[in-house]
């Protein structure tokens, strides 16, 4: 059995991500990249829960709005918000979905090996919250989304520009996320379509 | 690679935030800082004279802080921010989240509790600004949410969500910045938890509370009203307190400022009404504090500091001699003696405490003397410094607690009963502290600090054994401007809390690690912040009846103005 500290450690994405993020030094942005490009979009699809979650909650649809803008010379930064209804299994009584919405920033980069795939990280937010009132205080399984729970976790990311003219983008978007849950970690997978339109 | 070396080497310095003014605490590791929830811990640097915590005793400058009790503490902070819009949230790490449906009850973790903060302060338009702000750090409420529940009758005890979280706050107001004029007025509604002598969370609301200041070069003057509910829905308690707070001070001014001699003093009171149930009483329901404070310079590398205050109950007298000298090229000594005698460390401080049939008297006789020797050689030069402060000092009648009843709650859970008292012997200690910093350009710089600590004396007589040594190696990178990257390892030995439990409550020596990252746009004014706190370390309880500290991540947009 391995310890509760070691398992922290071993499982410590932040250390990925900050070695992911030192990789990234030589293409710190200078001030004459920031914002030189901008993009609003809408992006939908399915997200399938992956591992343990699967027994807790169905797949489901997602929806989310995004705005990407040039951080570097082949590094574009991604804020997103986004809503998803997870419904739970037909065996779970106390309510029938949960709510989640989720918010993300990262950055993703076009490396030459992948072109024109391009490769990002970044860190997700999720809320959460039951979609009937439970008693929160009675501590059986699910109680606790009775009011707002939220956790934080990492995500990383391919995008493929389908279809560009000067003012859109169409693609595909696919995102392995892993949010910082206890007892394990929650890992989902999401696919989607995005259109986006350029705001300068 | 010399990235990743650094990266190993350790990084960071004070550049790590936390998630609001005064939680600082919870991720120092340079002297005994335990915390029970954002609304009490206990803070002691190492080295610092003395036993007691450092926001027991009053200064001069207290009245920009709140009293909570009988410590003054930056939090729940009401002073008014540069001007800005940001938001901020975050969470302790480990919610179940989707985890929650499919774990059995035994194997449930407690749950992982969130922050959040949005605000703003317009720019001036002459001179004339707004400002509002809603915050609250739920971060340390999971182990006193049961109880906390009973007390307060629901859940619903905050401006936003069911955690009961340690403090809600929301306030809204406008202000003035002139040239030489500063004024402004504040409305709001706090929940606050307080934590009493006894160990027991006592729930307040202030509904509403008002705050105003106004401020010149030559003078300060503050003032607050709170209408404070208290309530315990468990024993159909209610109680209502009014009270007044303020201070008028005249900082160094400038008739006084010759070259070699600054005077400056002020007032600061309190006033309070109380009635129903009120789990704390202030002596005839009032206090003034008459303060003065003088700086002068006895030869150009000799110089002498005091403050002292009185009232008709309390004195306290705090005062420093010090000398220093250039032995060596690039190399500064300063010697320093300091004494502080005082019949009370917080003389504005309430009185009592009430506990059902019982009442805990919160100050007593006679008085405590602490006496100080200091040294500090600083050697600086090209990019690197070397810091070495050896230290002792004796103290006689620390404020203590004498426990003469313990109530058990549940399995870990107590509250006590008794009074304030002293320790009627000497304590001594002696020490040192040394720092080595490393700096590299304006986009790195690093520091390691280092101290031992030894006390001798009663110690079983003291709230707080403090820890013995610490080390810490902190490190902040800035590059291109616009990432900034800042960390810091830390590690701390044991200390004990001596009077709070029946049996001796040990704090194991513990590390951890803060880290922090931001992404700046220079020209749009904006900062976009993630920070991780007590990454990579055990979740321990730091005070008998308090919260654990877990890891948590925070993530801040700020856009100036």
């Amino acid at each position: 059995m391995i310890s509760e500290k070691k398992r922290r450690f071993l499982d410590a994405p932040l250390l990925v991500i900050f070695v992911l993020l030192f990789s990234f030094l030589e293409s710190v942005a200078s001030e004459d990249f920031i914002f030189s490009e901008a993009f609003v979009g809408l992006e939908g699809g399915n997200v399938y829960p992956v591992g343990s979650v699967q027994e807790a909650v169905e797949q489901s649809f997602y929806g989310q709005a995004e705005f990407r803008y040039r951080y570097f010379d082949a590094t574009y930064g991604l804020v997103q918000f986004g809503y998803a209804y997870f419904k739970t299994h037909s065996d779970f009584k106390l309510y029938p979905g949960v709510h989640q919405f989720h918010g993300r920033m990262g950055l993703d980069h076009s490396f030459p090996v992948i072109h024109p795939i391009l490769l990002g990280f970044g860190f997700s937010c999720v809320w959460t919250r039951a979609d009937t009132k439970v008693d929160k205080l009675d501590n059986s399984p699910g109680s606790s989304l009775e009011d707002n729970e939220s956790e934080f976790g990492v995500f990383l990311n391919l995008n493929l520009p389908v279809f560009k003219n000067e003012n859109y983008v169409v693609g595909v978007n696919a995102y392995m996320e892993q949010i910082w849950t206890l007892p394990a970690r929650s890992h989902m997978f999401w696919m989607g379509v995005y259109l986006q339109r350029r705001l300068w | 690679m010399p990235f990743l070396f650094l990266i190993l080497v350790g990084i960071s310095f004070a550049a790590v935030p936390f998630e609001t003014e005064g939680m600082e605490a919870s991720g120092r590791s340079d002297g005994t800082f335990l915390m029970a929830s954002p609304s009490y811990f206990y803070d002691r640097a190492l080295g610092e004279g003395g036993v007691h915590a450092q926001s027991a005793l009053w200064t001069p400058m207290s009245y920009t802080q709140r009293l909570i009790l009988d410590r003054y503490s930056m939090l729940p902070s009401w002073e008014v921010q540069d001007p800005a819009v940001w938001i901020q949230t975050g969470n302790e790490i480990g919610d179940m989240i989707y985890q929650d449906l499919i774990t059995p009850q035994k194997e449930r973790p407690t749950n992982r509790v969130p922050m959040l903060e949005a605000g703003f302060r317009s720019p001036s338009y002459r001179s004339f600004w707004a400002t509002a702000r809603l915050f609250q750090v739920d971060h340390f409420s999971s182990n006193t949410l049961r109880l906390n529940t009973k007390v307060a009758g629901s859940m619903n005890y905050a401006h936003f969500g069911s955690n009961l979280p340690a403090f809600s706050t929301a306030y809204a107001g406008f202000g003035y910045s002139g040239v030489k004029n500063e004024a402004y007025l504040l409305v709001g509604k706090e929940y606050l938890w307080l934590f009493g002598e006894s160990g027991r969370w006592v729930s307040t609301l202030a509904s509403p509370k008002v705050q105003a200041r106004y401020r010149h070069p030559k003078m300060d003057i503050f003032w607050s009203y709170d209408f404070l509910e208290f309530q315990n829905k468990k024993l159909k308690e209610e109680g209502l307190r009014k009270e007044w707070k303020g201070s008028i001070y005249f900082p160094y001014a400038s008739e006084c400022e010759k070259k070699d001699f600054e005077i400056g003093g002020g007032i600061d009171f309190r006033a309070v009404k109380d009635s129903g149930d009120v789990y704390f009483g202030l002596k005839d329901n009032r206090v003034f504090w008459a303060f003065m404070q003088m700086d002068y310079l006895i030869l150009d590398n000799l110089s002498f500091k005091v403050h002292a205050g009185m009232n008709e109950r309390d004195w306290l007298v705090k005062d420093s001699l010090e000398f220093v000298a250039t032995p060596f090229a690039f190399s500064t000594l300063l010697w320093g003696y300091q004494n502080l005698w005082a019949t009370r460390l917080n003389p504005m401080a309430d009185s009592y405490e009430y506990f059902d049939s019982d009442t805990l008297k919160l100050f007593t006789d006679s008085y405590l003397q602490l006496h100080k020797i200091y040294a500090r050689w600083k050697h600086s030069k090209d990019s690197w410094s070397l810091e070495f402060s050896p230290f002792a000092w004796a103290e006689y009648g620390a404020e203590s607690f004498d426990t003469t009843a313990f109530k058990k709650v549940n399995k870990n859970t107590w509250y006590r009963l008794g009074n304030r008292s002293r320790v009627d012997s000497w304590i001594y200690s002696a020490g040192a502290k040394i720092s080595l910093a490393y700096w590299f350009g304006n986009w790195f710089d690093v520091q390691a600090k280092t101290g031992f600590e030894r006390i001798w004396g009663p110690k079983e007589f003291l709230e707080v054994e403090p820890i013995e040594k610490f080390l810490s190696i902190e490190a902040n990178w800035t590059l291109k401007k616009t990432l900034q990257v800042s960390h810091s390892w830390h590690y701390r030995s044991q200390s004990k809390w001596n009077l709070r439990h029946p049996e001796t409550f040990e704090v194991p020596s513990t590390w951890f690690w803060n880290f922090s990252l931001s992404q700046l746009f220079p020209k749009q004014g904006l900062r976009l912040t993630g920070t991780v706190l007590h990454l990579l370390s055990d979740n321990i309880l730091e005070v008998p009846n308090g919260n654990i500290n877990h890891t948590r991540f925070f993530a801040t947009i700020k856009k100036d103005f």
